[in-house]
């Protein structure tokens, strides 16, 4: 008897998973990175937001960070399953342009997109929002905060710093270009060399610095310029602060495109002017933690801890597509000297 | 042939294997993929390329140095673990024993941050000592060197030895201990002469698993070795995957990573033909030895209050984190975060993959069984090339590089699957192919130290295979079974990589969770969240645990 009641419950357990799939008329497919769609990110507010306005349905497809989805889109290139990815930052760009991937569409809206920010003068992406990489310091720690890259090597900080590693994470690649963006292909490597005491630990990606950060473990963390923010808002602490860097801060730029072999291409266009669009760009500074690329209002309160850097020292993305292999070996073999 | 029920799962199992592992691997390597479409990934020319610069071949050198000694140390920790439950009898003993399986379950990033909170520069134990002693500098600096590498790994490890070990030790008559005894011969000739041969067949399964485990590990190299110095064949596997895009030498280098993990298991593993016999030990009752201070006794204590230490530590300091929340520049306490999980909100994705969580690992576990049981039958009792063979075969999943599996499985997913096979069970199979390798491993040693008589006995008797499975293996294995099923309960629910690839929102789990609220800065969350985690396995455990004590009927 007890057997057959388990079995039963086994049997409902796993049918449930089977739902029958109504054929919706208009459904878009986008394919994001994970974090963007999270409960925490933007996705569940701005895909609804667009729902109501398309009247269709959105399929969101997240299956990791934006090297994933990009394997996944390179991957489909035969049989597209998807009408746009969503989350592409800058040094993933020229390899996708490699693959051939985008269907052009230059949006009306994006005359409103400042001009430095539109880099790939073919449309094929779009940007919807960008940020810094920045030195982050706990005030309470530290009364001096470091000014410059320079200022990271002094000795005083010896083990205090935190970031992540070029090889598995996109802060970490980006920390990587902007010491060779500052100090030129024949300098970066003796400036990690000198900073390498001064590593706690080198994470593999941004949750663990910013983990071990948060827990005291260190002052000093590579994260974003807007992760004060973050803290002001939600923890009502001004305690964790950006350094500002006289070198200026590299830019990440996170774009979107519509895929080629799309057959929902009106609705996909229509889908790119609503990221340029306030529904969209409103909600990216309380959500993504990034500087909206259209500011359609003022940012929120809590902004006025996330310093814009004057200057963004940048590197050439074809050079970064050609040259990145080979910048991290010699990294990687010089700092294990 | 006649027909036999056994037959007929392994042939399910192998083509489980088959269809689902070795074909979409090997056609993805072998060239069929849109990422490379005019050559083949494996090429000599990568191969001959990447072993010629020395600075490759010391990463592959301090892969393999790492793995070996992390799987030594776990099973140095393991054996007195081992010892203990099968000789004494404590209070607590279960929950003792249960806890140690815990660590397993937490995805990585949960774990490295566990052992920063408790070990760490900051960490309690730091702080603990620093109050103690007034001193400004940490004490206790093992983290951020090899040193935190090693620690990190046996504390994932050891319960895996402590486990297969253990079980084996319960087998081993005391009659040859106590001829040995009459014959003169000492407490340390005993264990070095008898019980450690007696030994071997399990400690070397408990290496090779634990030796491909540490082979692939990848965040607590980076994060806990200090990140730099430290890098392995796996952090280049990601690295050409994630960051470079070159699927194609990732794949080549998961492949040689694979090849090294086997080859070290083929010289490892061997046919075993030690016979041990029934005889249930006579456990001691440990807070009564303590009271005749016996000297083994006080050791057992020792380890117990070490393992705790080093176990409960980093586990409660995960669950005092979930509930702090950050205010004001202050650390308060509150429920804030629990009442988060369960409140009901338009976007509560916790409640969802709660339920994803709890089916994909009870489903992978069930088809786990299944198929670890059709294997674990071709490889028991074998001997010679023909064991290494399945043994090898079984465990190569574990043994590549689960970022490439996840790539090579999506292609096939998308060529043959999609629209066809709901998600779920895709999901479900992937995790059972990867958790397979654990059970079986888990069940071997104890299925082989059935006197094989036993089964030419029953048969002489006339009785039925399956009167024989119910009679004698059913009862014998029982607990094994308990434990086999939990760990690949435990596995799926901690699993996020392989899957990562295909998921979409409806296979949503736990550690996906997990993972999208510290990206949202809400590291506390995320804590409640692996509490949950934990909760849920420790109630699937002991759920498990009952269920099977109804079926004592069929003894």
């Amino acid at each position: 008897m007890q057997i057959k009641i388990l079995s039963s419950f086994i049997l409902l357990f796993f049918f449930t998973g089977i739902v029958v799939n109504s054929a919706a008329a208009k459904e878009l497919t986008i394919y994001t990175y994970d974090s963007f769609n999270s409960e925490w990110g933007p996705g569940p507010v701005v895909f609804k937001r667009f729902e109501e306005q398309c009247a269709c349905k959105l399929k969101v497809v997240s299956p990791g960070d934006s090297g994933i989805v990009l394997n996944r889109v390179i991957l489909e290139k035969a049989n597209p399953q998807a009408d746009i990815m969503l989350g592409l930052n800058n040094s993933e760009l020229e390899k996708s342009f490699s693959y051939d991937l985008w269907e052009p569409y230059r949006s009306p809206l994006l005359a409103k997109v400042s001009a430095d920010l539109r880099v790939d003068k073919k449309y094929r992406v779009t940007p919807f929002d960008y940020g810094f990489i920045a030195f982050v310091y706990d005030s309470q720690k530290m009364e001096k905060p470091p000014k410059n890259l320079q200022d990271l090597l002094d000795p005083k900080y010896k083990r205090k710093i935190v970031i992540e590693n070029p090889k598995t994470s996109s802060p970490g690649l980006s920390m990587l270009h902007w010491t060779i963006a500052v100090y030129g292909e024949q300098g970066y490597l003796d400036y990690w060399k000198k900073l390498q005491p001064n590593l706690l630990s080198v994470t593999d990606g941004w949750s663990a610095a910013y983990g071990m950060f948060t827990k005291g473990e260190v002052p000093i963390v590579l994260s974003y310029v807007t992760s004060p923010a973050y803290h002001l808002e939600y923890e009502k602490t001004e305690r964790y602060q950006a350094a500002v860097f006289q070198e200026g801060h590299y830019r990440q730029i996170e774009f979107a495109g519509i895929l080629k072999g799309t057959k929902r291409i009106k609705l996909a266009r229509e889908f790119i002017d609503f990221m340029l669009s306030e529904k969209f760009q409103n909600a990216i500074p309380l959500t993504n933690w990034m500087f909206p690329v259209v500011q359609h209002q003022a940012l929120p309160d809590s902004y006025r801890i996330a310093p814009q850097p004057k200057s963004a020292p940048e590197l050439n993305a074809a050079r970064v597509n050609q040259q990145n292999s080979k910048w991290l070996k010699a990294w990687s073999r010089a700092m294990s000297e | 042939m006649k027909y036999h029920p056994l037959r007929l799962l392994q042939i399910s199992a192998l083509l489980l294997l088959g269809a689902g592992f070795y074909w979409p691997v090997l056609s993805f390597l072998s060239g069929s993929n849109p990422l490379h479409p005019e050559e083949s990934f494996l090429q000599g020319e990568f191969f001959l390329d990447f072993l010629s610069d020395p600075w490759n071949l010391r990463v592959i050198a301090f892969s393999l140095f790492q793995a070996l000694l992390s799987a030594v140390l776990s099973i140095l920790v393991g054996l007195p673990g081992a010892w203990l439950l099968t000789h004494y009898n404590f209070p607590g003993q279960r929950w003792f024993r249960l806890l140690t399986y815990l660590p397993f379950i937490l995805p990585s990033i949960l774990v490295v941050l566990a052992m920063v909170l408790f070990f760490g520069n900051n960490g309690w134990i730091n702080r603990g000592l620093m109050a103690l002693f007034g001193t400004e500098e940490p004490p206790v600096l093992f983290l951020y060197s090899l040193s935190g590498i090693l620690i990190a790994h046996v504390f994932y490890n050891f319960p895996i030895a402590m486990k297969i070990i253990g079980d084996q030790w319960e087998r081993i008559s005391e009659q040859y201990l106590q001829a040995a005894r009459s014959l003169g011969a000492g407490n340390m000739k005993r264990y070095f002469r008898i019980t450690l041969p007696l030994l071997l067949p399990s400690i070397g399964s408990a290496f090779v698993l634990i030796f491909i485990l540490c082979m692939n590990s990848f965040a607590i190299i980076l994060v806990l070795g200090g990140g730099i110095r430290y890098t392995t064949i796996e952090v280049l596997i990601y690295q050409l995957a994630r960051i470079e895009l070159d699927f194609s030498g990732a794949a080549s280098l998961a492949f040689l990573q694979g090849g090294l993990s086997l080859l070290g298991m083929a010289i490892l593993l061997k046919g075993r033909n030690r016979r041990v016999e029934q005889k249930s030990v006579i456990k001691n009752w440990l807070p009564e030895k303590l009271r005749n201070h016996s000297l083994k006794a006080w050791f057992a204590v020792c380890w117990i209050i070490l393992i705790l230490i080093f176990t409960l530590g980093p586990l409660s300091a995960i669950v005092l984190d979930s509930f702090r929340k950050f205010e004001n520049g202050e650390w308060i306490y509150t429920l804030y975060w629990y009442e988060k999980l369960f409140s009901w909100r338009e976007n509560n994705h916790f409640l969802s993959s709660l339920w994803n969580s709890l089916r994909i690992g009870l489903g992978s576990a069930v088809i786990s069984s299944f198929c670890g049981l059709g294997l674990v039958s071709l490889i028991a009792y074998k001997k010679g090339w023909q064991r290494r063979f399945w043994e090898v075969l079984t465990l190569f999943p574990l043994a590549l590089s689960t970022v490439v599996f996840g790539v090579a499985w999506f292609h096939f997913y998308q060529g043959n699957l999609a629209g066809t096979v709901p998600l779920i069970y895709v999901v479900m199979a992937m995790h059972a192919l990867l958790t397979c390798p654990y059970w079986i491993r888990v069940v071997l040693p104890t299925l082989e130290s059935i006197p094989q008589q036993w089964h030419i006995e029953s048969k002489m008797l006339g009785k039925k295979p399956l009167e024989y499975a119910l009679r004698i293996l059913w009862p014998w294995l029982r607990k094994t079974f308990l434990i086999a099923f939990f760990f690949s309960f435990s596995l799926s629910l901690g699993e996020l990589n392989s899957t990562m690839m295909i998921a979409d929102d409806s296979v949503r789990t736990l550690p996906l969770e997990i993972y999208g609220a510290i990206s949202g800065y809400r590291f506390s969350y995320a804590s409640a969240v692996a509490v949950i985690l934990l909760f849920l396995s420790v109630s699937t455990f002991l759920a498990v645990e009952r269920s099977l004590g109804h079926f004592e009927i069929f003894k």
